[in-house]
């Protein structure tokens, strides 16, 4: 389980993704991911080409990515709005400048779940055990001070994040990268030839795509020179670091800015001039600084969508992660603990009356363990119908005919659903079935500590509490939440064992066979109680265009100025 | 002299050393547990340990403590748990921007409240007085952050007379000398460059300042008033000297005595009034640097900011006391009485 539980400490933070890259791979198979990266890259890469022949007339310098609207050009400033300022090193920090200065051997797609596209590496080969991955590096692909990327300064960027024990190894600790809670499963990183590196585990990595397209703490290229020179703080000032589409130009406390790599690989891309980050704490600022065109987009939560969804002048988008919320049980608990009682609070909830006040973006969660559209998804085990009366009587039955007390914990996490508002739509919802529900708001860091926990977890220091979890689009890491999440699984030794099972088998049917397993579980036990879900939701200017494929990198947005 | 003087610092150092204290235990209070929050979700407890072993969170709190006072001896507050940086660098580098807002607050505040309240002294119970007094107390009343969306919403949004924050347009880049943006601007020869600074210092020094103007305001004029009616005015008054003399000489000059001892506290008060308005303005000074950490349980940088506070605080005051008992010989004696 130990073995298990690492690997998958990169998904929880990862953005979006999909897990079976060896799903459409015959069985036997060499896999190779160049296949899939070729595929989603020419989807990705061949719309500009084949209509910039005929679009290219209406733009301004290049021809390169019209928009959807048919409308072509490049250029201009970009300046996105965020809470605080990070360091930009992507072996202790996460940060979205992070995203546009390096790279990784694959980038996640935009907006598909479960897609990649290419990063640094042309190709990346995985042998039939899964125990060695061989990445061909892109020839051509450069430091941002013109040091080519080769074999020998990615062993040893990779080296520096696998092994705790590398000289180079810094506060990166903290960010958990993927090999290092797992000591010892990476037993070799060498260089084959100039252009080729060979990684080889000692046991499979059941998710490592999304370790080949996490920029941050995962396989991002950072330049050795850069790291020899500082290690601790190059993340500060990171001139010449990255092999991204976007270098590092300066910083000060409230912004960073970041101009176009002319020498990125992928030639015409990026198409903005310069990409910043301005630091704006307040909410209410970042609206105010959006509706005058001093930025151009910021991620909004709660309140700011109503605000903000009838203006003709912004654009509201939604971008992966899901982030989904439910109600998690303590089952230690008299009350809680009885699986009838929670079928009761199931079929208490009409989230359906609820879902269009919290956020126009925001979808009913229907089913147990996967959000819908995950592989694995199983769309038969629907949701407990919504029935006062027959929770009524589950009450009964459970031993409390004159209704039950209960303590609702919630905190207002700043993504995602508002839950103030969502657990005082459930209090009421409660009310009716006969529970006498006392609301119990804390703050969002002891929730996150507490709600929170090692998988198979045995307390849980709340009652009933009103949870949120996130999503990247892996199957994978969103099962496995529900061992950490609540006490559940420390009760329920079959769940815990289909965990191990999962994180350590390499045949995709097995795994989609588990994956039904685990939700029919989750299902049949009401282990929690799934509420709604929603992306980010982001307010975007008008004179922004190619933002549509443009999540987390920047490469085909530019700004009318 | 200089023994009151050296007195005045070991009383200093010894307030210091309770500040200290109690901030290093109140944070260990607050419930949660950052090692489990540095923690992805699916980490195991051996690995939650090995982070808090990282962190110094497993010894005992009262080794804690100690290898606490020994840093910070030596000016080393840590490093940010969720950053790696030294939290002495992290303050060092957003300070200025703060002083700067609070010095701009502060020159504010005396350029108004001062005749302002000299006026409403003199013409007292006329029409000025009233008023500056009934505009006083509405303002003294009005949350620090509520005043400073509406300064953005009204003036830098709907009028569009003012930026919207921050402390330079987007564009502009300006090498830190000293980390003020004006004294920087004015180094490189470059005005213009200042001057768009000071567009930007308005609306939150204004914002900041104005809680402050009525309590300022008030205490001049109550200050005034009370000088006025005592004897050595009244007998410059029968000397015959002229209504003007007699206020600014021998009534302005005695009232602001009392003011010089809270000036300079209200600088470092500006200081920590200053953490809303940072936040509304995107001022990237101390507040919002403690904002944002709080926010995560930063236990290092939450405690460096409010001991390099609280520190400003004792040294301000230390200073303000010595500076006082140098320019008054009988509150040097009053305190030697005391001592």
């Amino acid at each position: 389980m130990m073995r298990g539980t690492s690997r998958l400490r990169s998904l929880e933070r990862a953005f979006t993704g999909r897990t079976l890259l060896r799903g459409p791979v015959g069985l036997g198979m060499t896999l190779s991911l160049v296949m899939l990266v070729a595929a989603c890259g020419q989807e990705q890469l061949a719309s500009p080409s084949a209509s910039g022949s005929d679009a290219g007339s209406a733009a301004p310098t290049s021809s390169l990515t019209p928009d959807p609207s048919g409308e072509s050009g490049r250029g201009g400033t970009f300046v996105m709005a965020v809470g605080e300022m990070l360091p930009m090193d992507p072996l202790s920090s996460q940060t979205f400048a992070n995203l546009q200065i390096y790279q990784a051997p694959l980038r996640r797609h935009p907006t598909e779940y479960g897609e990649f596209l290419p990063g640094y590496a042309d190709g990346v080969d995985v042998s039939d055990d899964g125990l060695e991955y061989t990445i061909h590096i892109r020839p051509g692909v450069m430091f941002h001070d013109g040091s080519p990327l080769t074999a020998e300064a990615l062993v040893f960027t990779l080296e520096l994040q696998a092994y705790p024990d590398n000289e180079f190894h810094n506060g990166g600790e903290l960010w958990a990268g993927w090999a290092r809670g797992n000591p010892g499963v990476v037993t070799a990183i060498e260089a084959v030839d100039e252009m080729t590196v060979r990684l080889t585990l000692s046991e499979p990595v059941v998710d490592m795509e999304f370790v080949l397209a996490d920029e941050q703490g995962g396989f991002a290229a950072v330049n050795p020179a850069v790291i020899r020179a500082d290690p601790e703080g190059f993340g500060q000032d990171p001139v010449g670091a990255g092999t991204g589409p976007f270098m590092f130009a300066e910083r000060s406390n409230d912004a960073v800015t970041l101009v176009r790599n002319d020498d990125y690989w992928d030639e015409g891309l990026p198409l903005l001039d310069r990409w910043i980050l301005r630091v704006m704490p307040d909410p209410g600022a970042r609206l105010l600084a959006l509706k005058a065109g001093e930025i151009h987009m910021f991620d909004v939560s709660g309140p700011e969508i109503a605000q903000l969804e009838n203006d003709p002048d912004i654009n509201l988008l939604t971008v992966p992660p899901i982030f989904g919320s439910f109600i998690a049980f303590n089952y230690d608990d008299p009350v809680t603990g009885i699986p009838e009682v929670r079928q009761a609070i199931s079929q208490a909830i009409d989230m359906d009356s609820i879902v269009g006040e919290l956020s126009p973006f925001a979808t009913v969660t229907p089913t147990f363990g996967l959000f819908p559209g995950l592989p694995g998804y199983r769309d038969d085990l629907t949701w407990y119908p919504y029935d006062p009366a027959a929770a009524r009587e589950l009450l009964t039955s459970a031993g409390f005919p004159d209704g039950v007390d209960l303590t609702f914990t919630f905190s207002t996490p700043p993504v995602g659903l508002n839950h103030q508002l969502l657990a005082q739509a459930l209090q009421a919802q409660l009310q009716e079935a006969g529970f006498r529900v006392t609301l119990n708001q804390i703050d969002g860091p002891t929730m996150f500590q507490s709600g929170f926990g090692p998988p198979g977890r045995e307390d849980y220091p709340f009652q009933m509490a009103l949870n949120l979890t996130g999503s990247d689009g892996n199957p994978v890491g969103l099962l496995a939440g529900w061992t950490s999440r609540s006490n559940y699984a420390a009760q329920h030794p079959a769940f815990m064992e289909l965990f191990g099972r999962m994180v350590t088998t390499t045949d995709p049917d097995t795994l989609l066979e588990i994956f039904g397993e685990m939700q029919q579980m989750l299902y049949d036990d009401v282990a929690y109680v799934p509420l709604a879900h929603t992306e980010v939701v982001r307010a975007v200017a008008m004179n922004v265009h190619g933002i549509e494929t443009a999540a987390y990198h920047f490469l085909d947005v530019w700004v009318e100025e | 002299m200089l023994r009151f003087g050296v007195n005045r610092l070991a009383s200093g150092f010894l307030t210091a050393l309770v500040v200290v204290t109690a901030t290093f235990f109140i944070v260990r209070l607050v419930p949660g547990d950052p090692a489990s929050a540095m923690a992805p979700p699916t980490a195991t407890p051996a690995q939650v340990d090995r982070i808090r072993e990282y962190l110094g969170l497993s010894e005992p709190i009262w080794a804690q403590y100690g290898i606490y006072l020994q840093h910070l001896a030596q000016f080393d507050f840590g490093t940010s748990i969720r950053t790696g940086q030294p939290v002495v660098e992290d303050l060092v580098s957003r300070l200025p921007a703060s002083i700067e807002l609070a010095l701009a607050a502060l020159i504010l505040e005396l350029l108004i409240a001062i005749p302002v309240g000299i006026v409403a002294a003199v013409r007292r119970a006329s029409a000025f007085d009233y008023v500056s007094r009934f505009t006083s107390s509405v303002i003294v009343g009005l949350p620090v952050f509520w005043v400073s969306l509406m300064f953005l919403w009204i003036f830098a949004f709907l009028l569009d007379l003012f930026p919207l924050g921050n402390r330079l347009d987007i564009q502009t880049s300006l090498t830190s000398v000293t980390g003020f943006v004006l004294v920087d601007a004015l180094l490189a020869g470059r005005p213009e460059v200042a001057l768009e600074a000071l567009h930007h210092l308005a609306l939150p020094a204004v914002a900041l300042a104005l809680p402050s103007i009525a309590f300022w305001t008030r205490l001049m004029r109550g200050s005034l008033l009370e000088v006025l009616g005592e004897d050595h005015v009244r007998a410059a008054r029968a000397k015959g000297l002229g209504r003007r003399q007699v206020v600014m000489r021998h009534g302005v000059r005695n009232a602001l005595n009392p003011m010089v001892t809270v000036f300079g506290l209200e600088l470092v008060s500006l200081l920590t009034a200053g953490v809303l308005v940072e936040i509304v303005f995107s001022w990237p000074g101390v507040g919002n640097y403690l904002f944002t950490s709080l926010q995560v349980r930063d236990y290092p940088v939450v405690q460096g900011t409010v001991i390099a506070i609280a520190l400003l605080y004792v040294t301000v005051n230390s200073i303000v006391d010595v500076v006082q008992a140098r320019l008054d010989p009988r509150i040097l004696a009053t305190m030697q009485a005391h001592a």
